[in-house]
């Protein structure tokens, strides 16, 4: 098992509570996680709207899924695999209704104004966003990523310099250096 | 660092990593700096605004409620095991937590290990849907708000995208006043979630976003300014904003970034820094030089232990002594107090620093303390007195003339009070020539203090012969004319007319000429002729008639004799 520092710690403590049924110890795992994960979604997906649904979806999958969570990895870890699971499937038709609302309220995304970073990271193929996102939002390691992505070590390290190196030339291209 | 030192850094980062010494190594290092931009650009890329948790989990209650989480039987038994690994893992943690400095995460972040709770979450006001005309007289409203015109209504309106991302974007703006305003909200508001907005104007540049970090405060704020630090020009700037915020970790920060000759930051943090000098005093001969100055101007209170360790040691003991000073607590002066000596009359030279140092009120207060604790042992207490006498304030004459009153302390004090030359020691002093152990120690604070009214006392202990010699050197100290009246009615005593005419002799006193004339033909005729001859610089003969036709003629007005 991974070492736990005192953030862990306090996950697990809720984690207990929370599959007894205790909501209120799930909501506060919710509060604990819920701003690197929707900046996650809304970095990987480039729209509020739909990071914000990814969201609800991963934290109703968690919530579901709680009593198969056995302690092996951290809850974060778990938990990150079920809201990268969420952000890639939440433009499909779902039958919770999740993400129906209605979609003309949302703010259009502003091409013109997006900057240098967005328009880099739109042109990065999924995986690579994902790796990247992973290291720079969510502060994962390595490890925990191919663990989250049910792929490789060498394979995330490898996305992860590509992603790395496509960004640093966008933005070099765009400051003119 | 080499290469592979630097593939070694970014081996730990890319596996999670963060620790302050893998993140320096990225701040310092070009290569990797590079690289790591991107994350960082990655971080502070901001694609649109967010709703708060509260609205969040409104929307997922009802959805977790038609789906109760599946319980497992074994549950109760699991979380009883579960708490008991996890207090065993929380008591090592707290272990190792204790015996390491606090770093910036450990400080902050929420855990039960640290003791430390998540700053408490706001309550949500409810969220009502900007207009789609919202962003019309956008300016005029942000202006107006951050005078305090509607600005709760504007705050409110603030959770709808566009217009956060419209006011965050004004943190850069080139309009003045429509900056200023912003950032005057973004001050005012107390939404630490702009710190990172913030932090991304600040690292283009703008030193107005790196003041406004620091007065929105909180531990994201110096997480925030930290990487900020080390871009040319803005240092100074982001050592004031981390002062401003008042926080142990920016303390910490302050440390690592080596600013230990911010002394207005250190004054500003205060008592907020003491967790952040302290162990940096404690690395024996490695202290560093300028923690020690910095542990003075924030008056750190756990510093004074390791301040006086420092004492002891020639290369650190002025700059403990100076720190000590400023600390200027009750325990600091007692280190001073402990370990001062003071300067030696007898042989000028360098004076000792510590002894400098408790050259202000509360070092006196100490040492008037220390001379009356009887706790102490003897040589303890003389010690302060000395200090006391050395220090010259003639208000600790009060504690010292109560420590007349034990003999132990006596010498001492009679030698501080002489010091002081301290007039309203004279009667205690006085009193004390009838104490055969301490006549000498008093008679000689009595001549140096000066005073007259020393002299009957003086006078009347010259009586004893053992103690002829010193009671005149005393009277002979204090000379002076109005020690005359005193020294004149002395003549009349047999016993004591010795030591009058010798001193009435060096006062050269006309007004002791009929005195001393009406002495000649007693048993100190010698004596008085010499002193009259002394005093009138004539000769006229050696009987007291000669004497007296000399004087008629020569005294104003004629002159009488008693």
């Amino acid at each position: 098992m991974e070492p736990l520092d005192p953030s862990d710690l306090q996950d697990e403590h809720l984690v207990a509570r929370a599959r007894t049924g205790d909501r209120g110890a799930f909501e506060d795992l919710v509060r604990r996680h819920l701003g690197p994960a929707r900046g996650f979604c809304a970095k990987l997906l480039g729209d509020a709207g739909l990071a914000e649904d990814a969201c609800q979806v991963a934290f109703l999958n968690a919530w579901r899924g709680l009593a198969g969570f056995r302690g092996e990895a951290k809850f974060r870890t778990w938990l990150w695999r079920i809201v990268v699971h969420a952000a890639r499937d939440i433009r499909r038709p779902r039958e919770d209704g999740i993400g129906d609302r209605d979609f003309e309220a949302r703010p259009e995304r502003d091409v013109a104004a997006e900057d240098a970073v967005g328009r880099a990271m739109r042109d990065l193929p999924e995986r690579q966003r994902q790796v990247l996102l992973m290291v720079a939002e969510l502060g994962l390691g390595l490890g925990e990523i191919a663990t989250s992505l049910g792929i490789s070590y060498e394979n995330a390290k490898s996305n992860l310099s590509l992603a790395r190196k496509k960004v640093r030339e966008a933005l070099d291209r765009e400051s003119g250096g | 660092m080499s290469g592979q030192g630097c593939d070694r850094m970014m081996e730990r980062y890319d596996d999670g990593d963060r620790s302050p010494e893998v993140l320096a190594h990225a701040r310092s290092c070009a290569a990797c700096g590079r690289l790591l931009g991107v994350d960082d650009a990655v971080q502070a890329w901001s694609p649109a605004g967010a709703a708060d948790a509260d609205a969040f989990l409104a929307r997922l209650r009802p959805r977790m409620a038609s789906e109760p989480a599946r319980r497992v039987a074994w549950l109760p038994w699991a979380v009883a095991a579960a708490a008991v690994a996890v207090a065993a893992v929380a008591v090592e943690a707290l272990r190792r937590e204790r015996a390491r400095p606090p770093t910036i995460v450990t400080t902050y972040l929420p855990s039960p290990v640290s003791g430390t709770t998540a700053p408490a979450p706001v309550e949500p006001a409810p969220v009502k849907p900007a207009p789609p005309d919202a962003l019309a007289g956008f300016r005029e409203r942000l202006l107006a708000a951050s005078q305090g015109v509607s600005r709760e209504d504007f705050l409110r309106d603030l959770r709808d995208p566009r217009l956060r991302n419209r006011w965050i974007s004004c943190f850069q703006s080139e309009d003045d006043a429509e900056r200023k305003a912003a950032l005057a909200l973004a001050e005012s508001s107390g939404d630490r979630t702009v710190v990172r907005d913030l932090a991304r104007a600040a690292a283009r540049g703008s030193s107005e976003a790196i003041a406004s970090i620091g007065r929105l405060g909180g531990p994201e704020a110096v997480v925030a300014l930290a990487p900020l630090a080390g871009a040319p020009g803005r240092r100074q700037a982001v050592i004031e904003a981390l002062a401003t915020t008042g926080r142990p970790e920016a303390a910490e920060v302050l440390a690592v970034l080596g600013a230990w000759d911010a002394e207005a930051a250190w004054r500003r943090l205060g008592p907020a820094a003491d967790g952040s000098i302290a162990p940096r005093l404690r690395a024996g001969d490695r202290a560093e030089p300028g923690a020690i100055r910095a542990a003075g101007w924030s008056r750190s209170p756990s510093a004074v232990r390791e301040l006086e360790q420092l004492l002891r040691r020639g290369e650190t003991r002025q700059a403990a002594a100076e720190a000590l000073g400023e600390i200027g607590s009750p325990s600091a002066m007692a280190a001073l107090a402990r370990a001062a000596t003071p300067p030696d009359p007898a042989e000028p030279g360098p004076v000792d620093p510590v002894f400098t140092a408790l050259k202000r009120p509360t070092g006196r207060l100490e040492l008037e303390r220390r001379v009356g604790d009887t706790r102490l042992q003897a040589a303890e207490r003389a010690a302060a007195a000395a200090l006391l006498g050395a220090l010259g304030d003639e208000t600790s004459s009060g504690a010292l003339v109560r420590a007349l009153e034990d003999p132990t302390l006596r010498p001492a004090a009679c030698r501080a009070l002489a010091a002081l030359r301290a007039p309203s020691a004279v009667p205690a002093l006085a009193a004390l020539l009838a104490d055969r152990r301490s006549r000498d120690a008093a008679a000689a604070a009595l001549g140096a203090i000066g005073r007259p009214e020393a002299l009957p006392a003086l006078i009347a202990a010259s009586r004893d012969r053992e103690f002829r010699d010193n009671a005149s050197a005393a009277i002979a100290s204090i000379g002076g004319p109005e020690a005359v009246p005193y020294l004149v009615s002395a003549l009349s005593d047999r016993r004591t007319a010795a030591v009058a005419i010798a001193s009435l002799e060096r006062a050269r006193d006309p007004r002791a000429v009929p005195h001393l004339i009406d002495a000649l033909g007693g048993e100190q005729s010698e004596a008085a002729l010499r002193a009259l001859e002394a005093i009138t610089g004539e000769k006229p003969g050696r009987t007291r008639g000669d004497w007296i036709r000399w004087y008629r003629s020569h005294a104003p007005g004629g002159g009488s004799l008693a």
